[in-house]
Parts: C-alpha cells; structure tokens; sequence
C-alpha cells in the first residue's frame, strides 16, 4: 500500500526520531511510504490562536502536497484532527495509530519494550478523531493506541487516577496561560509518576513536549517516547 | 480588572490550595460519572435534550407568547425585559406597588433563591439601594454575600471557600461566638438565621430551571428548599427568567430533569423540584422574562446553541482548566467553559480573554447534558474575536510571520537550517525566565538533523 | 414599540428554521422491580422507608419514631394523629412550630425515590417544607419507573402548585459535604402501602 507521510513542523525540527519510526514502522508493515519535501505546517497553531484567516496559505500548501494520495498518515492526533477539519482532500489523512488498526489491520508485533508505560491520550486523537473512548461518555471502553501497545511483549501499560485528563499544552495557551498550563503538566506527570511509569507515551509530541519539559525540570529520570518509538523498537 | 491568565497566575500561588480546589470539584465530576453510567440510555437522552432545546429555539417566539398566555390564565403576571437594567426596574416596580410591610430599618424583607439571572443583572444592589432588604437563601450564596463576593459556580457558589472561611464569615456577620468548623453546626446556624428571614420576608425571589409553554407553569429546582420556604410564605413570588427557558411541552421536563441534577451533582434528582402553576390565595405571582443578549446570541448561528444551555455546572466541574484557576478568574456571572461561550456575547470587549482560557480539550462538550459544542464554540469565538481586533497588535504580527514561514517549503527549511530558525520564537525555545514557557519547563534538545534532511540522506537516491 | 413587542421580533428574526421535535420514549422496559428500586434510592436520598400493611399500622410506627412531638398536623383525613382541619385556613407562618406534618403522595418515582405532591392533596403549600419532620403515605401501586412515567401519570392532575420531593431537605454548599436539614424537613419517613 502507498502511503504519504506528513510529518508536524515542530517534529520535524526537534523530533526528527519520532519521524524516522513513523517511516520505519510502516515500511516495515509493508507500506511504501511518500514523504513529500515541500511540506510544513498544517496550520493549526495560528487557527487555534484566532487566526484561522491566515492559515488559509498552510492549508493550500497541504492540499498541493497531498491531494493526490489514498491514504496521508500522521504521528500526531492534533494536526490530522486539524486537516481533516479544515482541509479538503480527495484521499483521507489519518492518525498513526488509527491507520495502524483501521486500515492495516495490524494484530501482532514483534517488538519487544520491557518497561511500565504510562499511556498519556492526547485530546485531539482522543476527543477529536475518537481513536479511544472517552471517560466522559456513557459508551463501550476502547482503545486503538492500547490496543497496539498490548502488543508490545514485555510492556507493561499502568493505571492512571486520570485517564485522559487535558496536559496544559494546548498550542499558544502553554505560554498565554502559562501559571495553568505548568500546573496541569505538573498534576499529569505526577499522576504518571505515582503509578510508577518509566515512560510516558502518547501520539501527540506536543503533549509529551509540554510533559517532558516538567519531567526534565525535575529531574526526574522518566522518559516520554513517542508510540511510534515503542512500536517500532527492536 | 485581571485577566483570566492574570487571575490565574495569582490563584496558582497557593499550590496546596489549587490542588484542594481541583479535587473537590473533581469529585463532584465523579459524582456524576457513577449516576450517568446507571442510566442505559444516558447518551440516548443527552441527544432527545439537546433536539428538543433546538426545537424550542427555533419555534421561541411562538412559545413565548404561548407561554404568556397560559401564565395569565393561570393569574399570573407577565412582565417582560430587554436587558438588566429594565429586569431591575420591574422587580422594583413589583415590590412597590404591592402594598408590603417595612421592616424596623424601613425596608421591605426579601428573599431570594439562587438565581444566576440576577447575578447577571446586579439586581441586589439595586435593590438595596430602594429600600430593599434582599437575603440570598441557598446557604451557598448567602455566605457570599455576606463576604460581599460574586458566585464562583452557578451550582455551588461558594465552592471556592474551606469550611474554616464559612466559620469565620459567620462568626464576623452572624454573631456566633466562636469559629465554628463542622459543616452540621454551620449548616444548623444558616438553618435558624435564614428561618428567621423567610418568616419576616413580604417578598420571594426565585429563578426559573424550566418555563413549559404548554401550560403555563416553571419548575425551579432546589436541594435545601429555599425557593418552596420563600415563594409559599411571602405575599409575592416574584420568579426571573431567561427567555431561553421555555420547553414546549410538560412531558419534556422528564428528559432534562433525568439529566440535570446527574450532571450536577450526581443525584438522581434534586430534592425539591417544584412545580409552580398558579398563585396560592391571596398571593401575587409574577413572571419576568429576561432578553439581556439572547435574542442577540439566538441571531448568531456558531452560537446560538449556548442558549440550550440548562446550568448544571458539569463542563466547570470537568474543566481541567476552571478546576485549577477557579471561578472568580473568568470574572464574569457564569464561568468556566460555557460562561466563556455566554460572556464575549454579553461583553466582547471585556470578555476577550475567556475563550482563550481553555485547551480546547474538549471533555466540557462531552459532559454537557444537551450537548453543546463548547469547545468548537470556544474555537469560533477566537476567530471572531481576532477579526473584530480584540487580540493584541503583537500577537497578530508574529502571526502573520509565522504564516509567511509555514506557507513557504523553501524558507522553512532554510530557517530549519538556520539554528531552527523557523521555530526559533517558538516559546519553547527561548531559554531565559522571561518566557512563560522556560519558568516552570526544560525546553526541548534540538538535534542535529531536521527530518526532512535525514530523509534526503537516507531515503533520496541523488 | 413595549419591550414585549421589541423582544418578541427579536427573537423571531433570530431564530433559526424550524428544528424537528423529537418523539420521547418512555425507557421503562427491562427495569428493575420499581418497589425494590424505589426502596433502594429514597434510603439512599435520606428517606427514611418502612414497608407498612395499612395506616393503622403507619401510625403507630411514626407515635414510635417521634413519641414526643407536640405540634402534628395531617392533610390526610381520619389519622388517629395529627387529626385537626383549622390549620388549613390558618396564615402558613403558624406552621414554622409544626414537629411533624403527615400527608398522602399521589406517586413514587423508582429511579430516584421521589414522591409527587400538589396543593389539592397538601392542604398547604408550605406543609411539606415548614416543618421539622415530614411523614408521607404512599401506596406500592402508584410506584412508576422514572419521570418520563411520572409526568405521563400526572399530566391529567389538577394543580397550582406541584412538588417531587425527593427526600429530606439538604446542602453540601460547605466543601461538598452533604449535610441533611438545611431549610426543609430534617427527616422525611416514608409508609409505604402494599
């Protein structure tokens, strides 16, 4: 299967690991992968912030890139949730972790993490593109990115007191509401570190960004892993 | 005024009394999970609500004037209000021609029971103003007003405030001699010092929870009674309303009350649920019906769905956000997420900063009773606010530069190259304690390589 | 132009296109024995419920729980308790002294332990609220499922006032502790007749 890879701008930059297991999780499931080098943003942080006039540009630029695969995959729940509301496209972009169980059908892995993870659920993915239900609805309980994690030999998913409580990075908020944002990234990590994590997991970098940057204030040795890094470990 | 991020920074001094905060109104979340789950049809409901508050909105005006008529029918008075100010003047109006009996300080006792329309109307001070005695009756609201504060939660008013600051607050007003700390002996102390105000009061104030413009009555719903104390003592009752309340039929208020007090405070209903259809003997009973920016939010369509709105407080207590800056910070009536959905309507202007004070996370519109999209809305206001220019000149410069980066392949990876230069005003890049993003977190490790350049060696075959 | 008028035509240049009304159902299949259910949620709302077999019996249970009440007032008629008529007519301040005030619920509601009550059969629109201890009759039969039930059985009713009392009176606007007797009734005791 032909698959194009977008990959978010600040992954690109500062996360470019997160982008190489992305790629090699899914040549390795047999997908031929397209990275398109004209891509960059899907616009979200100027939308979110009230300026969704000006990411009129961002989304035009994705369309160019992308408008002519089946199937566009992405290692984060927040931009796909943002192209597939904004954008319009003649194929479909998916989530990593959805595309995995959705479309490939994934039911075994032989990947190996022997760790505690902690599964943060980032609320685009979650909320959004509902790849998990959500605590507040009266519905039947799933999970796509437990599902695969599951299938992690020797990984071991905690409990959590909040299983899918809001981190505080939420774009331009992480600085506009600065005194907030820390605190609920403090609340989460404290969570994760109650419950014995060695790593924290998600599908959003961003999240795990905002998470890390406490972790690592710290001091604390816990680490975040993107799914993507644990999915495609050896 | 703080703004919302202002108020926020200064709550979040007291970490210990954040966490207090946040857990308290976390349980009341929980509260409402274990009554939601045993209803099977939960979700079924939250759907059946939510059509049948858009079927109200869309057929209002008819169900205003039929709700009119059935009251006047029934011998009650129906008055109506454009905003505030003339919901104050009427209420006043009421009061003064009604003949009542002045108290030793010569004015005329009310009583209230909580009534967030009120709130939103500054009608106490108005009043006290006129030689009105008005007493707020939910325990909550009265120990505020005694400390002279506004709600903190439409549901629980002083949820912001520890037992040890009620026992003071009625140790300074009510005279009780020491600082009283059990929340039983507190409870027992409002018990006799607000029987004394019912059985004095000429007057009653209520809210309307629903109006049925089928037959002319309103439900008000109460746990501790005070509305039913107030209203069947006083010579008149007086109830304010909303014009977004009315529900067609009477058979609907069984849909919305399975679901209010659930979402509420995870009872399967409210202990006093009353249903109040024509005046007792002797008594005057009079409706006000309250625009104050609705007919205004009816008329736009990203937000006309805030007025479904039934005020439980569930997308607060959820409100990862409202948990932890709590409710004083949104300085407005109604916080939390749908007071800043209702607020930019009321006051674009002073309310610009609300719906910038969420994550967009969502967990409100999957609470909310009649499922109103509060995040999307949230998400709307933002733009309409950046394009009627209620954001900072600063903002909206460093966003037209970011588009220019992020719509340009060619300089973004150029500016990649540059040090990250393309993120490099990224908040959290910027290491000094200036930015809001480097006080509280470590920024990230920039690696060597972008993405796009390992693609290029590794994957590209010039 | 009245406020009335301006209102009005406010709202109707507002309001959107006729939204469809959806049909209501009535959820109460494959429920549990409402009586049990019923039983289950009024002792969890604080009600006090005794399972009684006719109001003789009823009276003497409640001369048992309040052996020192001084003021009993009844709007159910012929009680060997509480069996006066002049505090119908009386000013309802008079009633704030009332120990105990025994009166017949019209319907039970099972999902949440509510009984419906109307000025027709309270005498008073006060009595429930006034007094210190409330006492309700209440018969097995006229226990439905839930609200949707409840309104659909009491749609009919004649009323000025209508009340569901869903147990003793109560606050936790102090730290979301609950706290029984904040305005109404401290008690509320339940005779339930088969």
């Amino acid at each position: 299967m032909r698959v194009a890879l977008f990959i978010p701008c600040y992954v690109n930059q500062f996360y470019p690991q997160v982008a190489v297991a992305s790629l090699e999780l899914l040549e390795k499931l047999g997908c031929e992968v397209v990275y398109p080098l004209e891509q960059t943003c899907c616009g979200q942080p100027m939308a979110n912030s009230g300026y969704q006039h000006l990411s009129k540009d961002c989304e035009t630029l994705f369309q160019e890139n992308f408008d002519q695969y089946e199937y566009i995959v992405c290692p984060s729940g927040s931009c796909t949730l943002h192209i597939k509301d904004h954008v319009e496209l003649k194929g479909k972009i998916m989530e990593l972790s959805e595309f995995l169980v959705d479309v490939l059908k994934v039911e075994k892995l032989n990947v190996s993490f022997p760790h505690k993870v902690g599964l943060h659920q980032s609320c685009h993915g979650q909320r959004g593109l509902k790849i998990s239900s959500m605590s507040e609805l009266m519905s039947p309980s799933f999970s796509k990115p437990e599902h695969l994690l599951n299938m992690v030999s020797g990984l071991s998913l905690i409990e959590l007191e909040k299983k899918d409580e809001c981190c505080g990075f939420g774009g331009t908020f992480c600085v506009s509401e600065e005194a907030i944002s820390a605190k609920m990234g403090k609340d989460r990590v404290k969570d994760h570190l109650d419950h014995e994590a060695e790593f924290i997991t998600g599908n959003d970098m961003s999240c795990l960004m905002h998470l890390e940057g406490i972790l690592r204030r710290k001091g604390s040795s816990v680490k975040v892993k993107h799914i993507a890094e644990i999915l495609n470990a050896s | 005024m703080m703004t919302h991020s202002q108020a926020a920074d200064v709550f979040n001094k007291d970490e210990p009394r954040v966490d207090w905060h946040n857990a308290t109104l976390w349980n009341v979340r929980k509260k409402r999970d274990k009554a939601a789950v045993q209803i099977p049809e939960w979700e079924k409901l939250r759907a059946i609500a939510s059509q049948i508050k858009a079927h109200s909105l869309s057929n209002l005006s008819s169900y205003l004037e039929n709700f009119e008529k059935k009251a006047s029918e029934n011998g009650v008075t129906v008055h109506w209000a454009k905003n505030g100010e003339e919901h104050n003047r009427i209420v006043l109006e009421i009061i003064q021609k009604a003949g009542l009996n002045k108290n030793s300080q010569g004015k005329i006792p009310m009583v209230k029971s909580k009534s967030m329309l009120t709130e939103e109307c500054h009608l106490n001070s108005h009043l006290e103003n006129n030689y009105v005695d008005v007493i707020d009756t939910d325990l909550g609201e009265r120990i505020i007003q005694l400390r002279k504060e506004p709600p903190s939660h439409i549901v629980a008013p002083a949820i912001h405030l520890m037992k040890e600051e009620v026992g003071e607050t009625f140790h300074e007003h009510l005279g009780v001699p020491n600082i009283e700390t059990i929340p039983e002996k507190l409870v027992e102390i409002a018990r006799h010092h607000l029987r004394e105000k019912f059985l004095a009061a000429e007057v009653a104030l209520t809210g309307v929870n629903f109006a049925v413009a089928e037959t002319g009555e309103f439900v008000v719903c109460t746990n501790e009674g005070n509305a039913d104390m107030g209203a069947n003592l006083a010579k008149v009752h007086i109830a304010s309303m909303g014009l977004e309340k009315i529900i067609p039929k009477r058979k609907h208020l069984g849909v919305f009350l399975r679901l209010l007090a659930r979402s509420a405070t995870g009872q399967p209903l409210t202990i006093y649920t009353s249903h109040f259809k024509k005046p007792r003997q002797g008594q005057q009973m009079h409706i006000v019906i309250v625009d104050n920016g609705r007919s205004r939010q009816l008329g736009r369509p990203d937000f006309r769905n805030s007025l479904k709105c039934i005020r439980c407080g569930a997308c607060m207590n959820t409100c990862p956000v409202y948990r932890r800056s709590g409710g004083h910070s949104y300085h407005s009536t109604v916080g939390g997420p749908i007071g800043s959905i209702l607020a930019p309507n009321l006051d674009m202007k002073k309310n610009a900063d609300l719906p910038f004070a969420s994550t967009l996370c969502g967990s409100c519109s999957n609470v909310c009773p009649v499922k109103i999209d509060i995040h999307d809305q949230l998400y709307k206001w933002r733009q309409e606010l950046v394009k009627s220019g209620y954001t900072p000149k600063v903002k909206s410069l460093s966003m037209q530069m970011m588009r220019f980066t992020l719509s340009h392949p060619g300089v973004f990876n150029f500016a990649g190259k540059m040090g990250k230069g393309v993120l490099k005003n990224a908040p959290f890049l910027i290491n000094n304690f200036l930015n809001p993003w480097y006080k509280q977190r470590e920024m990230p490790e920039v690696p060597q390589d972008s993405f796009t350049e390992w693609y290029i060696k590794n994957r590209t075959k010039e | 132009m009245s406020s009335r008028e301006e209102i009005l035509g406010n709202v109707r240049a507002s309001q959107p296109e006729i939204a469809e009304l959806p049909e209501l159902e009535y959820f109460n299949q494959n429920s549990e024995n409402p009586v049990e259910k019923f039983l289950e949620m009024a002792t969890l709302a604080g009600s006090q419920v005794y399972e009684i077999n006719d109001v003789d019996s009823g009276i003497e249970q409640l001369k048992k729980v309040f052996p020192e009440a001084k003021k009993v007032i009844s709007s159910t008629t012929g009680l060997s308790f509480g069996d006066s008529t002049e505090w119908l007519n009386s000013d309802p301040h008079t009633l704030a002294d009332v120990d105990l005030f025994i009166t017949s619920a019209l319907l039970g509601v099972a999902e949440n332990g509510a009984i419906w009550l109307t000025d027709k059969v309270l005498g008073q629109r006060i009595a429930p609220t006034v007094n210190e201890h409330l006492a309700v009759f209440l018969s097995k039969e006229t226990i439905v499922v839930n609200m949707h039930e409840a309104y659909d059985k009491t749609a009919e009713m004649d009323y000025g006032y209508g009340l569901f009392l869903g147990g003793p009176s109560k606050t936790a606007d102090i730290e979301q502790i609950l706290v029984l007797g904040a305005h109404g009734a401290r008690s509320m005791h339940i005779l339930l007749l088969p």
